[in-house]
């Protein structure tokens, strides 16, 4: 999912990254300092995510967790994203600085989104039934924030291929496009076991990561 | 029973870092100038070749009006490739495996029989960047926690 450096014009990459210091500005705005230790332990689950991956076929697709980021944290997906991608760049030689505002554009936006959308319904259903939600419950919504977000990152990327050389980039939306359905339902299958888990084994550390609002 | 919080999400931690590192991101494009002929390989950061993927050479030494003037390879089973007979001058390797990575190479072919070998810099990540990476993690999040903290207190 990682965008390479060249790839995107200087308009875009620009753009891109002036969307993503907003988001970043947004998400610390909810970020209270008792959600630190949270969002630190899910940077790491995501910049170590980055690096398992699964094969298929003669290629692999690797864990984006995004999903599951975009549920727990809602806006705070930006920081906490910016934080893990940089360090990937950094370290793991995955994606480059100057596109690092289009990826973490790419992949936090429709989290972020799915976060706001979906974070009400848990917690009025966490309200309701104050010992937690029902595993399936948790499992199916787990794994459609996962498929809507990673959906949303495939959208997201074609866009801005589109915007940066439109047909020049047709093949390479493709391929992304292809390659990245099977990381979808993984992903989507892995966000939806560790909701569940979670919901069931740490409800007052998911209900306290609800409260925080969505919306600033 | 009950698992406690800090357990969970370690335990998340642990999972990922168990989880095996099949594939990796990021290419590594290495080549070596061999006369009039430029061979080298493609392959990911976990050394997983690069097949069937397009290498363009250009010359870099010859203006704008000869930026267009180059030659097209593609990588083996292996992810090697080869050009021959080329004239002697400066030559940019460049490489797009159609998955957003890509990575490029400046070569200079001389008219002697020396050799020069070149690569791009992605080099393959290994377990202490990893742990490198969690260690940077835990000291952004304390430096937040101590902004933070005395942000409050002179609230």
């Amino acid at each position: 999912m990682h965008l390479s450096e060249g790839v995107l014009e200087w308009p875009v990459l620009a753009s891109a990254a002036a969307l993503s210091t907003f988001g970043v500005g947004l998400g610390m705005r909810t970020l209270s300092q008792d959600r630190l230790p949270t969002a630190a332990v899910l940077t790491a689950v995501f910049f170590v995510g980055g690096t398992v991956h699964i094969p298929i076929g003669i290629g692999s697709v690797h864990l984006v967790l995004t999903g599951l980021l975009g549920v727990l944290l809602g806006w705070a997906i930006f920081p906490v994203l910016l934080i893990g991608l940089f360090l990937q760049v950094l370290l793991l030689s995955f994606g480059g600085f100057a596109v690092l505002g289009a990826n973490l554009l790419v992949l936090a936006l429709p989290a972020a989104l799915v976060g706001a959308l979906l974070r009400p319904v848990l917690r009025s259903m966490m309200t309701v039934n104050r010992t937690s939600v029902s595993l399936r419950t948790a499992m199916g919504l787990g794994g459609v924030s996962a498929a809507l977000s990673i959906g949303g990152s495939i959208l997201l990327v074609a866009l801005l291929l589109w915007w940066s050389g439109g047909e020049q980039w047709l093949s390479l939306m493709y391929v992304l496009s292809v390659a990245h359905l099977p990381a979808l339902l993984i992903d989507a299958a892995v966000t939806a076991l560790t909701i569940g888990t979670l919901f069931r084994a740490a409800p007052d550390l998911c209900q306290r990561l609800l409260e925080t609002p969505e919306h600033v | 029973m009950r698992i406690s919080q800090s357990g969970v999400l370690c335990s998340l931690i642990l999972a990922g870092l168990m989880g095996g590192q099949a594939h990796a991101h990021g290419l590594r494009l290495s080549a070596e100038t061999e006369g009039d002929r430029i061979v080298g390989e493609a392959r990911y950061i976990d050394q997983t070749p690069l097949v069937g993927v397009s290498v363009q050479l250009h010359r870099t030494d010859q203006g704008e009006s000869d930026a267009e003037i180059g030659w097209q390879s593609a990588t083996d089973a292996q992810g090697a490739f080869r050009f021959q007979n080329l004239p002697p001058g400066h030559y940019q390797l460049r490489l797009n495996d159609g998955l957003g990575h890509q990575a490029k190479v400046q070569l200079e072919l001389t008219p002697s029989a020396s050799t020069s070998r070149v690569w791009s810099s992605a080099a393959p990540w290994q377990l202490r960047d990893l742990v490198a990476g969690l260690g940077y993690i835990v000291g952004i999040f304390g430096l937040l926690s101590v902004w933070m903290s005395r942000r409050r207190s002179r609230v």
